[in-house]
């Protein structure tokens, strides 16, 4: 359903959305953070090195998976009163996966026994010398399953417990898979085109679906990683999820206008108790699954190639991380003296609460110029 | 002499620019036991002095050690050596080499050392992107990169190379020499004693003196530390090894 864009009554409707959504995320949030501390969901230091170090030492024993009040609130809000099949099924169908996949890594990292990747060299090995020979077989005929294994743990973290870098992936690209399945054969011919800024559409067909695993993927791997310093993460969505609200009511998007600002307010409020001295963190469920939900709006409403500059700040944190990474795999020199680029500037002696606000600002700035171009 | 910059290097190494603090003295790491791959260049003993403070103060902020920092230099070198950072024989030679010819002859000695044949082109790839991880030892005795020289020719900037060193042969050293006169030969090198256990090794100088002068390098007097004879390790390596050669850098 298209309404005409600029509606006054939809822009009305959208406030209303916010408003309940803050206000029931403020009323239940008291009862999430009980459960959170009742079954220890906490962060540990454990296997956060970062947690060691000066200010950063008195995160330790904040309730993580606050995220949920979010991605809670969301969901109960756009089942009761947003419910429309075509258009906010699978966004809300996608976050709780993403969502679900992050609960997983958070609880795992909580409660779960270390995990280890068995070495290349030593699969090899039991291949030439274990005594039993279907083993034997199993693992060669495994080989190219422990190669990615390895592959991709060479970019990623190592946690120790928690899910593994190539489940991560795997769930990420069902999750990407979903969203292009429904863009590329529910929505319509229109999703088969790329809206260019400043210069129309570009028919791509089928290349959408790749584009779209692509950027949900990438999306909530970026969100993830941003959401390191108390505050940085909620206070940034708020900001790109506005933006979304304002380009679907201008486009006259009304399920879309509503799943955003009910997605703002939730933020709003999660973002009062996540600044710091947080009362709770993120964590792994929330950042997941509102990344992939941000990825999936921006694509719904057809604006896929501005998500890096309504995701500015996250997609600035993710490239930090690739960019360290590849100049320290490929020359074995750092880039950043730490990554993502937050603890850059942590390291450099900038306090927490500076970062923030300057990370915030600037990606306000850069959501501003978002919108601009999306209207043009 | 050395250039200034390289002596200012060697300085550097004998004495880390940590702020505030004198006499750290760069500790001996080797890479070969704990084989990280596409790794920082500081994290496999090849890591200039600035490189080599700036990771120990990532590392200390990252694990809750920044009082490290400003502590004993004993300290600091314990802090070093527990967190494998630190110079093997060949990063070290090479640093101090790169600057002095940087210096001396406007060359650039990392890029101009033949490492690996193009034919291998991803080895070629990997020592492009990374030359400096790939100059070992070996790399030094290439009569593409070094000439033989006789001892009594031996000459600052040249260097004395051990071919399979120790009680095993499996190992090479490479020493650079710093000064030389008629009755004396200044060297400085990155090594670890045995007998100066965990802590105690590093780049370090030493002396051979010319107490032979019609003689080879093996028959003259080497101090180090002021230990001479079999209780100096690194005389005793070289007597211990299948070849010892001194040889100067093609520039």
């Amino acid at each position: 359903m298209d309404i005409t864009p600029f509606s006054l009554d939809l822009l009305k409707l959208a406030l209303i959305f916010l408003f309940t959504s803050a206000i029931g995320a403020f009323l239940w949030a008291p009862i999430l953070t009980k459960i959170l501390y009742k079954y220890k969901l906490v962060r540990g230091a454990e296997y956060d090195f970062t947690l060691k170090s000066g200010e950063r030492k008195q995160k330790i024993g904040t309730p993580i998976m606050g995220g949920l009040l979010v991605i809670i609130t969301v969901t109960i809000i756009t089942i009761l009163f947003n419910w429309q099949r075509k258009y906010t099924y699978v966004p809300i169908g996608v976050m709780g996966i993403s969502a679900l996949l992050g609960a997983a890594d958070d609880i795992l990292n909580i409660y779960g026994q270390k995990r280890r990747n068995r070495d290349w060299q030593h699969t090899i090995i039991l291949i030439k010398v274990h005594k039993n020979y279907l083993m034997r077989f199993w693992y060669l005929l495994t080989l190219p399953w422990t190669a990615f294994k390895r592959v991709v743990s060479v970019f990623g973290s190592h946690p120790g417990k928690g899910m593994q870098v190539h489940e991560k992936l795997i769930l990420q690209f069902i999750a990407g898979a979903i969203t292009a399945w429904w863009i590329y054969f529910k929505l319509g011919p229109y999703w088969h085109s790329l809206r260019i800024p400043f210069d129309g559409q570009v028919f791509i067909g089928w290349w959408i679906i790749p584009i779209i695993i692509f950027f949900v993927m990438f999306t909530a791997n970026a969100v993830n990683i941003a959401d390191g310093l108390d505050g940085l993460a909620g206070g940034s969505l708020i900001a790109t999820f506005l933006g979304l609200t304002i380009i679907s009511w201008a486009e006259g998007r009304p399920a879309y206008t509503l799943l955003n600002a009910t997605v703002s307010g939730a933020l709003l409020t999660y973002t009062y108790f996540n600044v710091k001295p947080a009362r709770f963190q993120m964590g792994d469920v929330g950042s997941l699954g509102l990344g992939a939900l941000f990825a999936i709006n921006t694509i719904a409403i057809n604006h896929t190639l501005l998500i890096p500059l309504f995701g500015f700040i996250f997609y600035l944190e993710i490239f930090s991380v690739i960019l360290q990474v590849f100049s320290r795999r490929i020359f074995g020199r750092r880039l950043l003296k730490m990554a993502p680029l937050h603890h850059h500037f942590e390291f450099k002696g900038w306090n927490e609460e500076k970062i923030v606000i300057r990370f915030w600002l600037i990606h306000l700035f850069v959501v501003i110029v978002a919108i601009w171009m999306s209207l043009n | 002499m050395l250039s200034p910059r390289a002596e200012q290097l060697i300085t550097e190494y004998l004495n880390l620019p940590f702020p505030g603090v004198i006499g750290a003295r760069c500790p001996y790491f080797n890479n070969t036991r704990s084989k990280q791959r596409a790794q920082l260049g500081v994290l496999i003993g090849k890591g200039n002095p600035r490189d080599i403070v700036e990771e120990t103060q990532i590392i200390a902020a990252q694990y809750r050690a920044k009082e490290i920092l400003s502590s004993t230099p004993e300290k600091i070198r314990e802090f070093l050596i527990n967190n494998n950072l630190g110079i093997e024989c060949s990063g070290f030679v090479t640093r101090v080499l790169s600057a002095h010819f940087r210096e001396t002859a406007g060359v650039n000695l990392i890029e101009k050392l033949f490492i690996v044949s193009p034919k291998h082109f991803l080895r070629w790839l990997i020592t492009k992107l990374r030359p400096i991880e790939n100059i070992n030892v070996n790399v030094y005795t290439n009569d593409k990169n070094t000439e033989k020289i006789k001892w009594r020719d031996a000459r600052a900037g040249d260097v004395i190379i051990f071919l399979g060193t120790n009680s095993r042969y499996n190992r090479n050293h490479i020493i650079l020499i710093t000064e030389k006169t008629d009755q004396t030969a200044k060297y400085v090198h990155a090594r670890a004693w045995a007998s100066e256990g965990k802590y105690g090794h590093g780049v370090c100088e030493g002396e051979i003196k010319n107490a032979n002068p019609t003689g080879e390098i093996l028959e003259q007097t080497w101090v180090e530390k002021n230990k001479i004879g079999s209780e100096n390790e690194t005389y005793l390596e070289a007597v211990q090894a299948k070849t010892v050669e001194i040889r100067r850098i093609k520039i």
